[in-house]
């Protein structure tokens, strides 16, 4: 059974790459971080006697559980939304954008001070575009397809671990993975960047 | 060799230089977050005992798990049982209506409306 520390250091490395992966798929800041939480909270109070190298399997699939749930909530008051659209007031008026593709990367520069991306700020500024061109590439990626890529290279896991947390066969992840590879490769050949 | 390969090493490399580029709002978040879930740990450990309170928990425990068990067998013999009963009873009703058809049958096969016998007169009794 882990630990009270064996528990905070596991949260403590996974937070923000689970909170990348949340945002790659809801493309909400608020939404990522409340699945993060339902997966945290998930974790720690039904999974609390599992022994610590068991923990980021377990985690890995009840924060993809918990990001399928959110696209069946939103799927269906999506469909809700269509049906009373015409009593809802327009969007521009009480709206607001979550996500601005188009924004200006130097916004966000404030983030990389300290010299996160370097010391030259010209550097910097083509780093953060071409992360903000990746993550938007990583975006577009079919879900399964992401799900994969994110796993098997972002967590490390091995294929069986992958197709376990997919719930599919370990053929499935080398299918998602080799076509992910290709399509972010393609999608970045589009937009000029050579990696 | 495939063009795409050192594709993901390349782009995990800069994911995980993304993680960087996260907000100090959002860092803060998902440290309270984490707090919660630790928290959370923690009172779900309270919960469960240890020592001579384990062992209790243990019994407790034991005992619900038999008292389940045995309500369980209680009830597949009530069903028995009533099954049986009932059975037995829609048998009684068969078997009493067979028999009431039979000698209703039988009567009327021996109570013939042209007997002779029907219409004389014991010698004795007319006397």
């Amino acid at each position: 059974m882990a630990t009270r520390q064996e528990f905070s250091d596991f949260l403590k490395s996974t937070e923000l790459r689970a909170f990348k992966q949340a945002m790659f798929a809801v493309r909400d800041e608020s939404m990522a971080l409340d699945i993060v939480q339902e997966a945290m909270m998930k974790l720690t109070g039904k999974y609390a006697d599992k022994p610590v190298e068991e923990l980021p399997p377990l985690f890995q699939r009840i924060l993809q559980n918990a990001i399928y749930d959110h696209y069946r909530r939103q799927k269906s008051q999506s469909l809700l939304t269509t049906l009373f659209s015409a009593f809802l007031p327009p969007l521009n008026q009480g709206g607001h954008d979550h996500y601005d593709a188009d924004s200006d990367p130097l916004e966000t520069m404030h983030v990389a001070d300290g010299g996160k991306y370097g010391e030259n700020p010209q550097t910097a500024l083509e780093q953060i575009e071409l992360i903000a061109v990746i993550e938007k590439a990583l975006e577009d990626l079919p879900l399964r397809q992401r799900e994969a890529f994110l796993l098997r290279y972002w967590e490390e896991m091995d294929v069986s671990e992958t197709a376990r947390i997919m719930g599919c066969s370990e053929g499935s992840v080398k299918t998602h993975c080799s076509r992910a590879v290709h399509a972010l490769a393609a999608m970045l050949r589009n937009k000029g960047v050579t990696l | 060799m495939n063009k795409d390969d050192g594709v993901e090493k390349k782009v995990v490399e800069l994911l995980d230089q993304s993680l960087k580029g996260v907000n100090k709002r959002t860092a803060a978040r998902l440290q309270y977050i984490r707090n919660n879930a630790l928290e959370n740990f923690e009172s779900r450990n309270k919960m469960i005992p240890d020592g001579k309170a384990a062992h209790t928990f243990a019994a407790i425990a034991w005992h619900k798990n038999a008292t389940k068990w045995l309500l369980l067998v209680l009830f597949v013999l009530l069903l028995a049982w009533t099954s049986s009963v009932w059975q037995i009873r829609h048998h009684a009703e068969d078997t009493g209506a067979a028999d009431a058809n039979f000698l209703a049958d039988d009567l009327d096969s021996h109570a013939h409306p042209d007997d002779p016998l029907e219409h004389w007169h014991h010698p004795v009794r007319s006397r």
